[in-house]
């Protein structure tokens, strides 16, 4: 209770005070393949609008290509990033990214997809050399999230088309251009409750991946005030106005804080080297 | 080649014929032998050096193992001639990636027994392209085009469509396929004459939620656009274009192929006809699109830009 008292009063002498929070360099980055590369600059206005009403000093970053985020963290890495769970496994951002918020959407903190198939397909094994649509990043044909890559590693022989958007997928294996397509269930049950006639002859054939949302992580460039700062500020974004717009653009209901085990650090991939103190 | 090759048979003695027959039979067969992919190349033919053809051949060759050879016609056919010729020198060409008409068109005259994948050939179904040949059409099919706009616009449950004699017949009737399918009311107006659309236009609005342009020379003029534009948009009515460029000049939104992801697909239909000669060579609508959403004209028609929206749109215009 104490601790949490504390918390408490060191976010609120962080962010709603007279004077802004004050996180000096403190840098945001976002980063994710769903996100409609078109309206980041959306988002961006979003978020900032959010962060100042909050009076929180943070320097937001939204990228639309991996290359670009790639490049940035390179050259200094971030305080906190925004990033998918497959990203944060394969890529080489920090020393330790410990994951201190998650988005919710109607009560979930995570999305599932699957590889949806045509009706004359009824398992993976039948795709052999046909092709299979997926959204993914438009280069590093061997990233993407591990179902992608596990069905890639299984079947060799099947062309993956990558496409813009997850709707870009879904239509191909609906109206027959692909043999079947990775697919986020969310999109399929938009496009169920419009034409039910045309996913009515889809089915489920496997490779299926729950997948948290993006969640907010901490690099050990973020201070613990930084931090105890941005989690109270995300966790009250429902409160305001301007972060209501904020989690709306971003698809979500709230944010709430991450602890305990699900706080713990990821792992650094393999082969990852860091340059010196990172802070 | 095979009825001359019968006669020089004929004149021979048996002992002569015994050597010969199987010496031509060897050489005819060279003319049909698969080139081992280890030596093979694809040539990607472009009509022009337009920058939209970058994006879909840099997919191309991401999405191919074979080496490749860019070739540019720069708008000649008789520079077209002479470089391909050259480049088939070798006969060392898998395959023929062609990007715009002139270029395929030329390629499959030059060689028609080589394997073909096209794209951003206009009206492809004009030509003719026999043999293995197939590609990626530049139209998107109505179907998909009206499931798109239904996901966007789930409430815009009445369509517009002002059409004239130019709007193809079996587009038409796929419009009208679809929007059965979709539970869509499509109300037509039909036009002859450019003049007409201002008043095709005022019988439907208050008919309409939301009013579709497909491509109609008829129909698409510069006046017609403006008058549309700004009629839609003091009607609150959704206007619906083909292009970006209508989007940012003030209609709402516009679905288009993606180009890049052509190229990827062309590749891979490109891969299909070569590997297997009994593949069904046909065309294929494309797989990406891009949505391009006008922000400022969302907020005066009422269509709240939600994440949902947005998270499809590639490009969105104008200020929120």
């Amino acid at each position: 209770m104490r601790r949490a008292f504390f918390i408490f009063a060191a976010a609120l002498s962080l962010a709603g005070t007279a004077s802004p929070a004050h996180a000096a360099d403190a840098r945001l980055f976002y980063y994710s393949p769903q996100f409609g590369p078109g309206n980041l600059s959306g988002l961006t206005e979003a978020v900032e609008e959010f962060f100042d009403d909050a009076r929180v000093d943070i320097h937001f970053q939204a990228f639309a290509r991996l290359e670009d985020l790639r490049r940035e963290v390179a050259a200094a890495p971030p305080a906190f990033l925004i990033a998918p769970h497959w990203l944060v496994q394969t890529e080489c951002i920090d020393r330790a990214l410990r994951p201190i918020a998650q988005p919710r959407r109607g009560g979930a903190t995570s999305g599932r997809r699957a590889l949806m198939a045509g009706p004359s397909v009824r398992n993976a094994e039948q795709i052999v050399g046909g092709s299979v649509a997926a959204a993914l990043p438009a280069t590093a044909s061997d990233h993407g999230e591990t179902s992608i890559r596990k069905f890639r590693a299984d079947h060799p022989g099947v062309k993956i088309i990558p496409v813009p958007k997850d709707i870009d997928a879904l239509l191909a294996v609906g109206f027959g251009q692909v043999d079947a397509a990775f697919v986020s269930l969310a999109q399929f049950e938009m496009l169920e409750r419009i034409n039910p006639k045309l996913t009515a002859s889809l089915r489920e054939i496997g490779y299926s991946q729950e997948s948290p949302f993006p969640r907010l992580y901490a690099t050990t460039r973020a201070s613990d005030d930084e931090v105890v700062a941005v989690v109270s500020t995300l966790t009250g974004a429902r409160g305001r106005g301007t972060g209501r717009r904020m989690l709306a653009t971003l698809g979500y209901d709230e944010a709430t804080a991450l602890e305990g085990a699900a706080a713990r650090a990821i792992p650094t991939p393999p082969g990852c080297r860091f340059d010196g103190d990172n802070r | 080649m095979r009825p001359s090759a019968f006669v020089c048979v004929s004149r021979f003695r048996d002992g002569l014929t015994r050597s010969f027959v199987p010496v031509l039979v060897f050489g005819l067969s060279l003319l049909a032998v698969r080139v081992p992919a280890a030596d093979a190349k694809i040539l990607v033919v472009k009509s022009d050096s337009l920058p939209q053809y970058a994006a879909p051949i840099r997919a191309f060759r991401e999405a191919t193992d074979d080496e490749i050879e860019i070739i540019d016609l720069q708008g000649s056919r008789e520079r077209g001639k002479r470089l391909l010729r050259s480049a088939a020198a070798d006969n060392k060409i898998r395959g023929i990636f062609a990007l715009g008409t002139q270029a395929a068109y030329l390629s499959k005259q030059l060689f028609p027994n080589i394997p073909l994948s096209f794209a951003m050939v206009l009206n492809w179904e004009q030509y003719d392209f026999p043999g293995a040949s197939t590609g990626v059409a530049v139209e998107i099919p109505v179907d998909v085009l009206f499931t798109r706009f239904r996901l966007l616009l789930p409430n815009a449950t009445r369509i517009g469509l002002i059409h004239s004699q130019r709007l193809s017949e079996q587009r038409l009737a796929a419009a009208r396929e679809a929007a059965r399918t979709l539970g869509i009311t499509l109300v037509e107006e039909n036009v002859r004459f450019p003049d007409d659309v201002p008043g095709a236009y005022r019988r439907i609005r208050s008919a309409i939620d939301a009013l579709w342009m497909p491509t109609d020379p008829v129909v698409v003029t510069r006046d017609n656009f403006r008058y549309l534009s700004q009629r839609c948009a003091r009607d609150r009515v959704a206007f619906l274009a083909f292009s970006e460029n209508f989007v940012r000049a003030g209609a709402l939104l516009s679905i288009s192929p993606d180009y890049a992801t052509m190229g990827s697909q062309a590749a891979v239909l490109l891969e299909r006809i070569i590997s297997t000669p009994d593949a069904p060579a046909d065309v294929q609508a494309p797989l990406g699109s891009s949505l391009v959403i006008n922000a400022d004209v969302a907020k005066q028609v009422d269509v709240d830009l939600d994440a949902a929206i947005l998270g499809m749109a590639d490009v969105v215009v104008g200020e929120k």
